[in-house]
């Protein structure tokens, strides 16, 4: 049985993973959904999943509306736009739990504070900055690719910017 | 008649405007009021218009705030701002010289 609240709830939160994130944002389309739907049901005397099919279909592909909301956004709200991702994007198969991202944060920190404090330690200025170059980096994004979400965050990160500053053209 | 993409996102923003002028609205109107106006000739693709309003709004040309549809639903909708006005004058302005331009061309009379 189609009910025409639930595929809109759905279709909100599907277009709220591709880039028109804001809640305004989608209350908007939701707005615009509804009364296309209505008046398609009115004038074309669709039924309720016809109407619903064909006004998502016209108002357009969500990966292409997060684009162009994408062109508006200053350099940190571009940013801020992907951290947002990462909160908001678990019906969109990005899933990254808060759990996963702290550990991937913690080992960021920990890694960029070894390569803070090696020169610190080491006398010979050369010595640290090839250990840091040979040991730590690889190290560092050798032990990254074994976190938990480290793959899904990596994914969604590149799907997010190459969105972001793919359509920003 | 079909219009290229290229000129209905030229002529998107004294559109907007221009109808904005007459009172305040809301997206799915605007698209609705081009279509009528047109004659149906122009179709705005729906979810093409809504980056246009916020950017407009970024712009400060248009302010938008949310009120309730008759369904009880919220809506937003915008408002054209003085600065806004300002800028439909001037694109009235430059369509109108293009027109003028084109009908000198043409052999025709010019509108003024």
């Amino acid at each position: 049985m189609f009910n025409l609240e639930q595929e809109i709830d759905k279709w909100c939160r599907s277009a709220k993973g591709k880039g028109c994130g804001q809640t305004d944002r989608i209350e908007e389309l939701q707005d615009h959904l509804y009364c296309e739907i209505a008046r398609l049901q009115k004038v074309g005397g669709l039924d309720e999943e016809g109407a619903f099919l064909k006004a998502t279909r016209k108002l357009g592909d969500a990966d292409e509306l997060g684009a162009e909301y994408a062109k508006n956004n200053t350099v940190l709200s571009k940013l801020c736009a992907i951290e947002q991702a990462h909160v908001e994007a678990p019906s969109n198969g990005c899933a990254s739990t808060k759990k996963a991202s702290a550990i991937i944060i913690i080992h960021s920190l920990f890694f960029a504070a070894a390569m803070l404090i090696t020169p610190l330690l080491i006398e010979n200025k050369d010595g640290a900055g090839m250990i840091v170059i040979t040991v730590l980096i690889p190290l560092w994004i050798a032990t990254a690719a074994f976190l938990p979400g480290w793959r899904r965050t990596a994914q969604c990160e590149r799907r997010f910017l190459k969105r972001i500053f793919g359509g920003a053209r | 008649m079909a219009f290229s993409k290229d000129f209905v996102a030229a002529s998107a923003t004294p559109l907007i405007l221009s109808i904005l002028s007459h009172g305040d609205s809301y997206g799915y109107a605007l698209i609705q009021r081009v279509r009528e106006l047109s004659g149906g000739d122009m179709q705005w693709s729906d979810g093409m218009l809504y980056p246009i309003l916020h950017r407009l709004e970024k712009r400060g040309l248009i302010e938008s705030y949310w009120g309730r549809a008759e369904t009880g639903r919220r809506r937003k909708n915008y408002r054209l701002q003085a600065t806004g006005l300002a800028e439909l004058n001037d694109q009235r302005q430059s369509w109108n010289t293009l027109h003028n331009m084109l009908q000198r061309l043409n052999g025709g009379t010019a509108y003024v």
